[in-house]
């Protein structure tokens, strides 16, 4: 939960500085919405890779 | 599947390496986020269908993401698990699984093959005949059945399958776990030729 919090606030930053200089009524035409969702995207896929992990098979040698 | 406690550091970091990604394969990424933005963009116009989008979200963004690359990995490989069709259930006859092509064999990942079941033909085609400079020939040798390599399976995966196994006896057990094994590194391949005998 923590590192998500942490993702969440250091993403708001940008979030906040890119989308205020546009205009905010429309999320679809916001271009600083796209720019942080493209950093988003990849960071979350970045998270789940290391969250959720293969577990090696143990060896069944007799 | 292990879900993983991280430190709360790992925040910052997933950031940072998201970045490399995006500088790394910016174009796919950015074709990724349009063709997910249209999706939400022509569902937000249709009745219900906003839902439904909502609901299968994690669908839509399983297929993209299991085609990205991993972090330090300029591109995914071509093979992967989740898109391999399973073999159909014919492939318990030897007969239909040699009437596939090679072409049709390859596109189904990693053939298994008994070494007792099949001829030396099959071995040679498929890795199993000893040769020389394969480091792990005399431990195919040694628990008589073993996974062939594929363009799906790499090296690596290759031998900790076969170093698994490698001076065990192999009884059904071993043979079970085996199989379920390179079902896992292959997308569960290798069964029929597995199940019996």
């Amino acid at each position: 939960m923590l590192p998500f919090l942490v993702y969440g606030l250091v993403l708001l930053i940008p979030l906040v500085l890119l989308m205020a200089p546009f205009d905010l009524t429309s999320m679809e035409r916001n271009p600083g919405l796209w720019v942080v969702v493209l950093v988003m995207l990849p960071s979350i896929y970045t998270s789940y890779l290391e969250i959720f992990r293969e577990v090696a098979d143990a060896p069944a040698v007799q | 599947m292990n879900i993983e406690k991280v430190p709360a550091s790992h925040g910052l970091k997933w950031l940072m390496q998201g970045l490399v990604l995006l500088r790394r394969s910016f174009l796919i990424w950015v074709l990724f986020v349009l063709v997910l933005w249209g999706m939400v963009f022509v569902a937000s116009r249709l009745p219900f269908a906003g839902l439904l989008l909502a609901l299968f979200t994690p669908v839509f963004l399983g297929g993209p993401h299991d085609r990205l690359p991993e972090p330090g990995k300029r591109w995914r490989p071509r093979d992967r698990p989740l898109f391999r069709r399973f073999p159909p259930r014919h492939t318990k006859s030897r007969r239909a699984w040699r009437l596939l092509s090679d072409r049709q064999r390859r596109h189904r990942g990693i053939d298994v093959c008994d070494w007792r079941r099949c001829d030396s033909a099959d071995r040679r085609r498929t890795g199993a005949e000893p040769r020389s400079g394969d480091p792990h020939a005399g431990n195919r040798a040694r628990f008589g059945g073993f996974a062939c390599r594929d363009g799906a399976v790499d090296a690596a995966d290759h031998g900790n399958v076969v170093r698994a196994f490698a001076g065990g006896v192999l009884t059904r057990k071993t043979r079970n776990a085996h199989c379920a094994t390179v079902s896992r590194l292959a997308g569960g391949t290798c069964c029929p030729f597995w199940s019996t005998g």
